[in-house]
């Protein structure tokens, strides 16, 4: 007979059942989903022992608890005190998966407030914790951030038993462990490490369960919570944890021996370690054609340049360096620029700092309205502005041109990233030309280069340089070549499949 | 007026990220070692400034080397 | 302080290359054709090929004593009054390097491309990021060389594909018109502006395999054949006249693109080439005075002093370069005898007394076996 030994010592349940009710109660602010349901059992010398169910209302379902006790059968019952009862409801009698003794309140307090039953008797100094949870939460979905056009259409829910369940079906190897902790003190949030054991470098993971047992804040909300907390370095615009809503990233990843870190109550799943050349990634890539993919991935390069460039280099050649333009294409620009007031900087900032107001305010549209704002933002606004005199025609073009290739990029945590560095190269090439620009860029690169995720240099396979990672950087190679796994990320077993 | 702006700069960078670790360590030879090196440096500056004709280290060093180049480049001509 | 064997050959060869090409690539074919008129590329060659040798003493002393750098080499030949000495004059010729490097790229921006800026504002930005690069570590801006390379290698393949075609062979001719001095003078003046001793600083941290003579050779090739592929280019497309007026000749070269005559006139792209040489081979002088600086006075950790030294960088180089007038007369008179005594003389030196001292010590555990038979 297995009898609990508690934690903590002040706050053990007490024998009489009456006082464990009126503790419940009290401690739990008299609470109106606090569902406390009484009734009485025979033991076996005919005497009726008190007993009470509790649970909360909305986290777990009733009928399975009441059901038994009220529909079971139970003059088999050998139990002569209500300790053995407790045992013998353990052992014979519920019909339900996960069940606990406790015998501290904080223990059933954590065990009620995540949607179990609780089964106290009167004379028995311990409890029954019996996993009735039924929760109500989204549906699985298709992810509306991350969509493709071919593959998955699943994404994460907010409940972390579904997410994990959601890997396990990709997954379907012995070798996926699992670990879970609570973090926040006050939300008292599941976060589960996810790795596969016979692929994961294990310095990654020493130093995931090190920052996130070293983590002391209230509440956990979103996995960001966390992100901010275990990242290498705070202040760099660049990324260095990837987030995904999708379980098929996840599992892409896990195989390449990152690991996952999982938040309850979040459909955003952490990868670690990640990559600058991970952002731009998408699950697409490896579910079409490996040549169409190596085209799109070097389009979504030059697009993460142009998003971060283009306004400064149109700054800078407007302003200092106008031989570089063809002589037809300068004569339009200086028609153009003739009625304009501004400096071609202010001009930019001006458009600049308006799209980011049309793009914040879009996001928070209510969807109806939202379709016609953004034609009418773009379209009308700016050709307006150019009609106005405001801005130039070149202008407008500059920034829709920016602005879209902003969106090429399947990250959006990169996405923010060249949104703030456009505005610090704009106002290096406003100042310096284009030795502002390329001093921009140097210092850029230098920062890149110093970054680290999780102890993996951020811009490898790049710098270090390693040739058999390029197969799946700039461009992908097809399947039956992706023979090695990541060598950068250093996993247990470098051989992914057989030479063909 | 742009060297003023790199002095006070360069003093405010060391002081407030280099000065207090070392302080807390209390590394007085590092201390001493950045304090010359920095009024050197700014005086340095200050004679760049103001002075029509600074002194030129590589007058100085020309001074010494050209006899021996002038001999080294006759060898070659 | 970094871990020996942290960098693999391959991104020392490439520190190589970027410290070759350095403030080379810019300067170089206007003193070649000085000297040497339309000899200038044969005279580039003569000088890679002294450069060589530079590099042949290096790697000799890189071989016999891998885990020091030429400050503890110093030590150790000289013992510690001398070899003190003879660090301090090593750290004191690498820091004027960086600054006359950085004094070269400001009168180069503010001569060519941005003339109404102040050439301290330009300078000191240039610092900025150097200082930047230099206390993140050698780690960081090997990383930084490695994503930068193909970058050059770019640009490069962009200025000078479109002027292949211009290039007229009547330039080149007659070979050897005024014999043979002036091609090794004008080879020597080259190779007095490549300075490969700095990088024997690093190369402790280079991860050697025993075979190999550690990427440093190779390197020093590849940037060569940049630079002599430059020099010629210039003496083809603009002469050899023009070319010894300019003070910076590839500027001059880029302004000849010419694609499909719509893209003209694209040498403020260019510059990026320029740049980021330079900034790696400042980034690399300053990185190696440092050190030096570090292990002369028995520092545990150098990081405090980059920005006072950095900040200094830009003073010395105001103070020593007054005018371009002053630069040319300098750099054409007397700036390779000075350099080849840090880098040709002196390395000699120091591989001679070790090479000697070897031998004296290889000498004594003879003569001590010899002692114990006879007791």
């Amino acid at each position: 007979m297995y009898i609990p030994t508690p934690t903590n010592h002040d706050h053990l349940l007490h024998e009489n059942l009456e006082l464990n009710l009126k503790q419940l109660h009290e401690e739990l602010g008299y609470s109106p989903d606090l569902i406390s349901r009484h009734f009485q059992a025979a033991l076996a010398n005919g005497r009726i022992v008190q007993g009470a169910t509790v649970y909360m209302d909305g986290l777990s379902s009733s009928s399975m608890m009441l059901q038994f006790l009220f529909a079971g059968n139970h003059e088999n019952d050998p139990s002569t005190t209500s300790a053995e009862l407790l045992d013998y409801y353990q052992e014979r009698v519920i019909p339900e998966g996960s069940v606990h003794k406790l015998a501290s309140f904080d223990e059933l307090y954590d065990m009620l407030l995540t949607g179990n039953s609780i089964l106290l008797l009167d004379g028995c100094n311990y409890a029954l914790a019996v996993g009735t949870k039924e929760l109500k939460a989204r549906s699985v979905e298709e992810p509306n951030v991350q969509s493709v056009v071919r593959g998955p259409r699943e994404g994460f829910t907010e409940v972390l038993g579904w997410n994990t369940a959601m890997i396990r079906r990709k997954i379907n190897s012995r070798h996926l462990w699992f670990e879970t902790l609570k973090l926040g003190s006050v939300t008292q949030t599941k976060v589960a490490i996810i790795y596969i054991d016979n692929l994961v470098s294990e310095s990654v993971l020493e130093l995931v369960r090190e920052r996130l047992r070293k983590i002391n804040i209230d509440g956990i909300l979103e996995s960001n919570y966390i992100e901010e907390q275990i990242q290498d370095k705070i202040y760099t615009p660049f990324p260095t944890i990837f987030n995904s809503e999708r379980p098929d990233v996840v599992a892409a990843g896990l195989l390449e021996g990152r690991v996952a870190i999982m938040v309850d109550g979040t459909p955003f799943a952490l990868l670690v370690p990640a990559l600058f050349t991970q952002f731009f990634q998408s699950s697409e890539d490896y579910y079409e054609r490996a040549d169409f993919s190596t085209l799109i991935r070097l389009l979504r390069f030059f697009s993460f340049i142009l998003a971060t460039i283009t306004p400064s280099f149109y700054i800078a050649i407007t302003t200092f360096h106008q031989e570089m333009l063809p002589t037809t294409l300068l004569y339009n620009l200086a028609a153009q620029r003739e009625g304009v007031p501004f400096p071609a900087f202010v001009e930019a900032l001006i458009m600049e700092i308006t799209f980011e107001i049309l793009r914040e305010a879009s996001v928070r549209m209510p969807k109806t309205i939202g379709q016609s704002i953004s034609i009418v933002g773009t379209l009308v606004v700016g050709q307006a502005a150019v009609e106005a005199g405001l801005v130039s025609a070149a202008m407008v073009i500059v920034v829709s041109i920016t602005a879209i290739s902003n969106f090429v990029l399947p990250a959006f945590n990169l996405g923010i990233a060249a949104r703030i560095i456009r505005f610090l190269l704009m106002i290096l090439a406003a100042s310096f030309g284009l030795y502002g620009v390329f001093i921009g860029v140097i210092a850029i690169i230098f920062h890149l280069c110093s970054l680290t995720s999780f102890g993996v240099s951020y811009m490898a396979p790049l710098a270090p340089f390693n040739l058999t990672d390029q197969k799946d950087t700039l461009f992908r190679v097809p399947f039956p070549s992706m023979i090695t796994r990541p060598k950068s990320l250093n996993p247990k077993r470098l051989v992914r499949q057989k030479k063909p | 007026m742009w060297l003023w702006v790199g002095i006070i700069g360069a003093w405010g960078w060391v002081c407030t990220v280099d000065v207090p670790p070392l302080v807390r360590q209390r590394k007085v030879k590092e201390l001493m070692l950045i304090s010359v090196i920095m009024i050197v440096m700014t005086a340095g500056s200050m004679t760049y400034i103001y002075m029509s004709r600074p002194p030129n280290p590589l007058v100085w060093l020309g001074i010494w080397i050209s006899p021996y180049a002038r001999a080294l480049y006759s060898l070659m001509s | 302080m970094v871990n020996k064997d942290t960098l693999t050959v391959r991104t020392f060869s490439i520190l190589v290359i970027f410290f070759t090409i350095g403030t080379s690539i810019l300067i170089t074919p206007a003193g070649l054709a000085l000297e040497a008129k339309q000899d200038g590329w044969l005279a580039a060659i003569l000088g890679v090929g002294l450069n060589g040798l530079t590099v042949l003493i290096c790697i000799q002393l890189g071989k016999r004593h891998n885990d020091k750098t030429l400050i503890e080499m110093c030590h150790a030949a000289f013992g510690k009054w001398a070899g003190n000495v003879l660090g301090i004059c090593f750290v004191l010729f690498f820091y004027l390097l960086a600054a006359l490097m950085v004094g070269d790229l400001g009168y180069f921006l503010t001569t060519q491309n941005l003339p109404e800026t102040p050439i301290e504002v330009l300078q000191i930005m240039f610092v900025v990021i150097i200082v930047f690069a230099v206390r993140a570590g050698l780690v960081v801006y090997s990383r930084a060389a490695q994503v930068f390379f193909p970058i050059l290698i770019c640009f490069f393949c962009l200025l000078i594909l479109p002027i292949l075609p211009k290039i007229s062979i009547n330039n080149f001719e007659p070979m050897l018109e005024y014999g043979f001095m002036p091609v090794v003078k004008a080879g020597f003046s080259f190779s007095g502006l490549q300075e490969m001793i700095v990088l024997l600083m690093l190369y402790p941290y280079v991860k050697k395999p025993a075979s190999s003579n550690g990427g440093f050779m190779g390197g020093m090739l590849v940037g060569g054949i940049v630079l002599i592929v430059t020099s010629m280019g210039c003496i083809g497309v603009m002469g050899a006249s023009v070319t010894s007026n300019q003070l910076f000749p590839a500027y001059v070269l880029a302004k000849n693109i010419s694609i499909g005559h719509f893209l003209e006139r694209i040498e403020g792209l260019m510059i990026f080439i320029w740049i980021m040489s330079i900034v790696m081979k400042i980034v690399i002088t300053l990185d190696a005075s440092v050190i030096g600086l570090g292990q002369l006075l028995k520092l545990k950790d150098t990081k405090p002093f980059i920005i006072p030294l950095g900040f200094g960088i830009v003073v010395l180089a105001l103070l020593c370069y007054p005018n371009t007038i002053f630069i040319q007369d300098f750099l054409s008179k007397n700036w390779a005898p000075f350099a080849s005594i840090f880098t040709l003389f002196l390395p000699m030196l120091l591989l001679v007394v070790l090479l000697l001292q070897k031998k004296k010590a290889d000498d004594h555990p003879v003569t001590a076996s010899i002692d114990k038979q006879n007791v």
